[in-house]
């Protein structure tokens, strides 16, 4: 139930944000077929998440131990695992696991990094310099390294898992933010909005953050893909998502030892997580070119 | 011969909202050691014109549709890419508005003018620094700051390096687009002297882009009025400052407030400049204009004399002209 | 009558990493309600800084403002707030001066949502609808966005927008400079028709001396932060005393022929507004300027009646 509130706001998001120029990026947006594919291919996901129960054949915690190790079939589509569980069935309830950790891990992301980063660019000298140096302390370590501390600090499973993820991201986003702040606060609409006394609240929240939006959504959409991934590989090493949760990771990790016989237990999740990881990356750049179209000339 | 001949020049820009007509059938002739005011708003079409001189129109989506720009006989749009770059910043050469953006920050204003002057003539090393110092001084700049990096300069000195490296080749065509926008009054002066003591030393022809009617009664002999791509009067500057001819640049006019008299209103142009996607199927001035009959808005006018060497594109003025003539 | 402005030795200097930057030094002025006071100066001189300062938008370093008789300095921020509904200010660039997320009518209706004048949604619409009229934009508009408009378009938007909380002094930073000439004269006739009907105060920023001359009761001539002349603005064009306002008015290009210029070229290089050093600022490009102007800074004096001119040798320089 969770993932799919947190998927419909986002997307509500998309909408309503640039009814103005909303229009203009989706002319943008439509033209760019790559663009177009990514869309779809996120769209699909997103779906088969949505109606997992209805999609999948089975429980993904079926085990039917007379049938282990299954090549694929009709019945089968994908085939089965060493404990004789459905792997397209787990690859579709997987798609849940994978796609709410990619977002709250994102949005975890987002929501520090952009409330950093804009309270860094927006009041500038001591809070910046201290801000910033926090996150160039952070920016030292590499993402994955971070990510993998925390998650030992706080122990395996989903919600840390996510935690460890999202926060490992946060450098990023809080420069992306801090940057864009730093763009929008020297306009001209900004002291003018003073001259008619807003106040900081209200000229962060009505003036700054929707023109900040583009780069903050467009870092979040690359973001996701990003998230998934590292949830993935923590899974695939043991600290993230503990079995008999259908990860995708986990999943590889399970059909590591049967590559030599069995190679399809670690080819679909492998292509799940590609094709997953392609769309998005595919929708975020779409996004970007149709957000930002200075940047792409 | 003229030096420079623009014949029915077209450039339109291909645009996902449509075709942009910027220039629309433009006629132009520049004579040796003349300088042409070019007269207009944004988006008159000015500086698209100066780039199709140049051959820079960028493309896509800007493709120059019709028309023939003769430059000391030859016609410009025939010549292949390579005789092109050498034309360029030799024979003509473009002055750009914002000095502060023109200039390479990391090289120093000595190479920056020597690369120009090695570019189109065989010199050595120490022949070029010779050339880059007497344009230094000839620009007003003492030559020992040949060294020195574009930000030691202050806005109007970054101008006159810009000029210098525009003219070390010696030119025979400078293309001035809004030259001294950028700069402020005091500054702009002293960059308008020296331009017309250079060209006057040089023997350059010089077309002179701006929307500042002040700026063109200081330098320019001849004076073209552009309007929506096309232009709209044409004539030397006496003729278009003190016998005014089309409603367009009149209207101009009685926009400025002027020092000299003491106004009380003045008498803008009403509306706005036509889409230039959507131009209008007669006079492209017609929505603005107080004089317009209802042949105006049906068919383009022509180019009219009104005196010798003195155009003007309107029928309304046209008619008045033969209602005179017949009277007499 | 008594002056809805009143200014006294008002200083900005701005920290830099090579020092104290000069941008406004010891400027004092009146301005009587329902004049235009024109602020002429180049690129640089403090004329923007002033304005800001004047409506608060930056905090001056030393000196008094005082509007309706109240000192503005030192105020609290909520009187500070109730004091800008009557100060506003239209800005030079009329493309990064609206945001652009916000409609036409989300624009105008800001400061009014600010300051919570209408009591209902219904109210708040007929007011951005009227403050639209006045300025000459049609109701279709109402809903587009800046990008849609053209300069001048945006432009009338800036000015509903500083007009809809009923301001008394407006401060107008370069308002027409970025709008072709023909867009320019339609503005400017707005913002006097406007100025007569509401017997508005502006003060009025601008490098443009024939726009200056057509709008200003008064001109005050800023060199480097300084205030180096202030007079009626048609004294101002028939005498004028001070070396740099004579070079100044000399450079404009007039677009008439056939008149004759006697042309004042400047020569030298534009001191630092960084840690001036003492003297007068305009000393290192005046042809007058003689031992006593790079050592000692000159101080306003009243030349003529409510002629105002800082040079030490300005009787020597003009016949009086």
């Amino acid at each position: 139930m969770k993932i799919v509130e947190k998927t419909t706001k986002l997307a509500l998001n998309f909408n309503t944000k640039k009814t103005g120029q909303g229009y203009d990026v989706w002319m943008r947006f439509k033209k760019n077929r790559l663009a177009l594919v990514g869309m779809f291919i996120v769209g699909l996901l997103l779906l088969m998440a949505v109606l997992a129960p209805v999609v999948a054949p089975y429980k993904f915690d079926l085990q039917d131990l007379l049938s282990t190790s299954q090549k694929p079939s009709l019945k089968h589509l994908f085939g089965t695992d060493n404990l004789g569980r459905d792997i397209f069935s787990r690859i579709v309830y997987g798609s849940r696991i994978s796609l709410f950790v990619g977002f709250v891990a994102a949005a975890i992301g987002t929501l520090v990094g952009g409330a950093l980063g804009s309270i860094a660019g927006y009041y500038g000298d001591k809070i910046d310099t201290i801000i910033m140096r926090a996150i160039d302390i952070m920016m030292a370590i590499p993402a994955m390294v971070l990510a993998i501390a925390i998650c030992a600090a706080l122990g395996p499973g989903l919600l840390n898992t996510m935690i460890a993820v999202g926060i490992s991201t946060v450098p990023r986003y809080a420069r992306v933010v801090r940057g864009a702040v730093l763009t929008v606060k020297e306009q001209e609409f900004i002291e003018a909005s003073r001259a008619c006394g807003g106040n900081d609240f209200h000229i962060i929240l009505k003036h700054i953050t929707p023109n900040c939006l583009a780069p903050i959504i467009v870092q979040a959409s690359l973001g996701v893909a990003d998230a998934i991934l590292a949830a993935a590989s923590m899974s695939f090493i043991g600290l993230g998502i503990q079995p008999p949760v259908p990860e995708w990771g986990a999943m590889l990790s399970a059909g590591r030892g049967y590559i030599r016989d069995n190679p399809h237990m670690v080819l679909f999740p492998g292509l799940a997580i590609m094709m997953t990881i392609y769309g998005l990356n595919l929708l975020g750049d779409g996004l970007r070119d149709a957000l930002d179209p200075k940047l792409k000339r | 011969m003229n030096l420079l001949e623009i014949k029915g020049l077209k450039i339109h820009y291909i645009t996902d909202s449509g075709v942009v007509r910027a220039v629309n059938g433009i006629d132009l002739e520049i004579n040796r050691g003349e300088t042409l005011g070019l007269v207009g708003e944004t988006g008159a079409g000015k500086t698209t014109t100066a780039l199709g001189i140049m051959c820079q129109v960028p493309d896509p989506p800007g493709k120059v549709v019709e028309g023939e720009i003769f430059f000391e006989g030859s016609n410009l749009l025939e010549k292949n890419a390579r005789e092109i770059r050498k034309i360029r910043g030799s024979k003509i050469s473009m002055i750009f508005q914002d000095p502060m953006t023109a200039l390479n920050p990391v090289v120093t204003i000595g190479d920056q003018i020597c690369e120009v002057i090695r570019l189109h003539q065989k010199t050595s090393h120490a022949e070029s620094i010779k050339i880059a110092c007497e344009m230094l001084e000839l620009v007003g700049i003492p030559a020992e700051r040949i060294n020195e990096y574009p930000h030691q300069f202050s806005g109007g000195m970054k101008q006159r390096v810009v000029i210098a490296i525009a003219l070390a080749c010696k030119p025979s065509l400078l293309i001035a687009d809004e030259p001294t926008t950028a700069l402020d009054v005091t500054i702009q002066a002293q960059v308008l002297q020296m331009m017309d003591k250079l060209k006057k030393e040089l023997g350059t022809s010089m077309l002179m882009i701006t929307h500042d009617l002040g700026v063109v009664a200081e330098i320019c002999d001849r004076v073209a009025i552009m309007y929506a791509g096309e232009i709209v009067e044409y004539g030397t500057l006496e003729a278009i400052f003190n016998n005014t001819a089309h409603p367009y640049t009149k209207g101009l006019f009685g926009s400025i407030p002027s020092l000299v008299l003491d106004v009380e209103r003045l008498s803008p142009i009403d509306g706005l400049m036509p889409d230039p996607t959507q131009l209008p199927t007669g006079c492209s001035f017609a929505p603005r204009c107080n004089e317009k009959m209802s042949e105006c808005e049906e068919r383009k006018p022509e180019l009219f004399q009104v005196s010798p060497g003195h155009f003007s594109k309107c029928i309304h003025h046209k008619n008045e002209m033969h209602k005179e003539s017949r009277g007499c | 009558m008594s002056a809805l402005l009143e200014v006294k030795n008002l200083k900005k200097y701005f920290k830099t990493p090579r020092g104290m930057l000069h941008a406004v030094d010891d400027v004092s002025f009146d301005l009587n309600s329902g004049k235009t006071l024109g602020v002429v100066g180049e690129s640089g001189c403090g004329k923007s800084t002033l304005g800001r300062v004047l409506i608060n938008l930056l905090e001056a370093t030393d000196g008094e403002i005082f509007f309706e008789g109240n000192n503005v300095i030192g105020m609290k921020k909520k009187q500070i707030k109730d004091l800008r509904q009557y100060m506003q200010i239209i800005f030079q660039d009329p493309y990064s001066s609206l945001d652009p997320r916000m409609s036409v009518s989300e624009i105008i209706a800001e400061p009014l949502r600010i300051y919570e004048v209408c009591k209902s949604n219904d109210e708040l619409k007929k007011r951005v609808q009227e403050l639209m009229k006045i300025v000459g934009l049609t109701e279709r508009l109402a809903n587009a966005y800046p990008h849609e408009l053209d300069g001048g378009r945006r432009q009338r938007i800036g000015i509903a927008r500083a007009l809809a909380l009923n301001p008394k002094f407006i401060v107008c930073d370069e308002p027409v400079s970025a709008l072709d000439v023909s867009i320019q004269a339609q503005i400017l006739n707005l913002m006097q028709d406007l100025q007569k009907e509401r017997g508005l105060t502006y003060l009025f920023i601008t490098h443009n001396l024939s726009v200056v001359k057509h709008i200003s009761d008064d001109i005050m001539v800023m060199y480097l932060g300084n205030m180096v002349e202030k007079c009626n603005t048609k004294a101002l064009f028939k005498r004028n005393f001070h070396p740099y306002t004579k070079a100044l008015l000399s450079a404009i290009p007039i677009p008439q022929i056939g008149i004759e210029k006697r042309r004042i070229l400047l020569e030298g290089e534009i001191s630092s507004p960084i840690n001036p050093k003492p003297g007068c600022r305009f000393a290192s490009r005046c042809i007058y300027a003689k031992e006593r102007c790079n050592s000692e800074q000159p101080v306003l004096r009243e030349i003529l009646a409510d002629h105002f001119v800082a040079c030490h040798y300005v009787e020597s320089i003009n016949i009086l």
